[in-house]
């Protein structure tokens, strides 16, 4: 299967007068791919270069021959966003209704969206919560219903921002069994070096750089090496 | 209510826009009529499908409490002030006008509200009017207002803590803090989700 490639070339993103991202060169093709780094070290502004949700203020951002600026539209049909707080992406009060939101945006037919919503509900377990408000979901089934609204659209690449960030241990591990069986392309934006067990690549982040990017063990060592350094300081 | 569950029931299978159209028919001819029969007939069409629509019960108490508190003080003034068969036709004309609205909202989800919303609203895009956006924007009301008491409570809880008095002004600032960093945030997913995408919606 050839996964999906995205390409970065000179790119720089500026916030408030600030550099917050800065990258020469940058190919992503891996299967499961993660972003570390401390807080503010820029991994979501990466993500949402990604997606086109954030236009760099120089150089380009690709996947395979689409700009994710210029054709953001064809971008987000293949790529997903989990982003870091599933409250956040809930758009529509019932939860049926949230996960049908983008099968309608995307103009697929009103059976046909009825068919896929039953199906990813039952693939996730939660066909229980169909009905339920979305006011009234734990957070670790806002979770399951913000990934099964994203992969309901069938995209080729799923962006997570901190996906285990607001879940507690039982919910963080059933979230790592869900990444493993997903059979799509995973960028993964974490403080949780647990999940990354069986990743393809790591990307580690500092200060709007990429300062390492490896396998999993020599990358994590490189930013273990960089934390101890900067809490020494 | 809007936001309750819907559960399958005799009513559900109606499709939103005629059950819209009845209720707004049965709400004309109730406020113009004072015919008792008329209106005791219309309570009882509502009470029916009421109960055909399977409403979660627990969900209509507070509703239907504020209702009764309503209808008792509206029986009550015309007493006061007219005579029992007043306060009759009253409260018949209440229940006339509340029953089927609730039959319908137990019935219909705010999404298919929604798309009857849309489908109203669509003479309106010929004047450049973005629909689309004004039913978007609805459903975001309806999606964010519990949460948005919920987080009031919290931060009232919090202010409680640390020995403050609580008070309307030290809510409200960080409760708009909160609610403009969220909306940065959920218009991304909004564009994420590909709502901007379509040339043309429903």
């Amino acid at each position: 299967m050839t996964l999906p490639r995205f390409e970065l070339d000179d790119v720089c993103v500026r916030h408030d007068g600030c550099t917050v991202l800065r990258v020469d060169h940058l190919v992503l093709d891996e299967r499961r791919i993660a972003v570390v780094g401390a807080n503010g070290s820029g991994k979501s502004t990466l993500l949402r270069l990604l997606d086109g949700l954030v236009a760099p203020e120089t150089g380009s951002v690709r996947l395979g021959a689409l700009d994710t600026v210029r054709d953001g539209r064809q971008v987000r049909q293949q790529v997903g966003f989990c982003f870091q707080d599933p409250a956040d992406q809930i758009v529509m009060p019932v939860v049926a209704d949230d996960i049908a939101f983008g099968l309608k945006n995307r103009g697929v037919p009103l059976a046909g969206r009825d068919a896929q919503v039953a199906a990813v509900l039952d693939r996730f377990g939660i066909g229980h919560l169909a009905q339920r408000t979305a006011a009234t979901l734990s957070g670790g089934e806002k979770q399951l219903v913000a990934l099964a609204a994203v992969l309901v659209c069938g995209p080729a690449t799923v962006l997570f921002d901190e996906p285990t960030g607001t879940l507690d241990l039982a919910r963080s591990l059933r979230f790592a069994e869900l990444l493993a069986d997903l059979d799509v392309q995973a960028v993964v934006a974490t403080h949780d070096l647990d999940l990354l067990d069986g990743f393809d690549r790591v990307l580690v982040l500092d200060h709007g750089r990429v300062v390492a990017d490896d396998a999993p063990g020599p990358a994590l060592t490189a930013y273990r090496d960089l934390a101890v350094w900067a809490a020494r300081c | 209510m809007l936001t309750a569950e819907v559960r399958h029931g005799p009513l559900r299978a109606v499709p939103a826009p005629a059950k819209i159209v009845v209720v707004i028919a049965l709400g004309l001819l109730c406020a113009v009529s004072s015919s008792r029969v008329l209106l005791g007939g219309v309570v009882g069409l509502g009470a029916v499908a009421l109960v055909a629509a399977r409403p979660v019960w627990r969900r209509l108490g507070g509703l239907a409490g504020w209702w009764a508190v309503a209808l008792v003080v509206t029986a009550g003034m015309q007493l006061v002030t007219r005579d029992a068969a007043a306060a009759t036709g009253s409260v018949l004309r209440m229940a006339a006008l509340c029953l089927p609205a609730l039959a319908v909202m137990a019935s219909t989800t705010p999404e298919e509200l929604l798309d009857v919303v849309l489908g109203a609203t669509r003479p309106l895009r010929r004047a450049g009017l973005a629909t689309h956006t004004l039913a978007l924007t609805v459903a975001l009301t309806i999606r964010f207002v519990p949460e948005l008491v919920d987080q009031a409570q919290t931060l009232r809880d919090a202010q409680r803590a640390r020995g403050l008095r609580p008070a309307v002004l030290p809510v409200t600032v960080p409760l708009l803090l909160r609610c403009l960093d969220r909306s940065r945030t959920l218009s991304e997913a909004i564009v994420a989700r590909s709502f901007f995408d379509r040339s043309e919606h429903p």
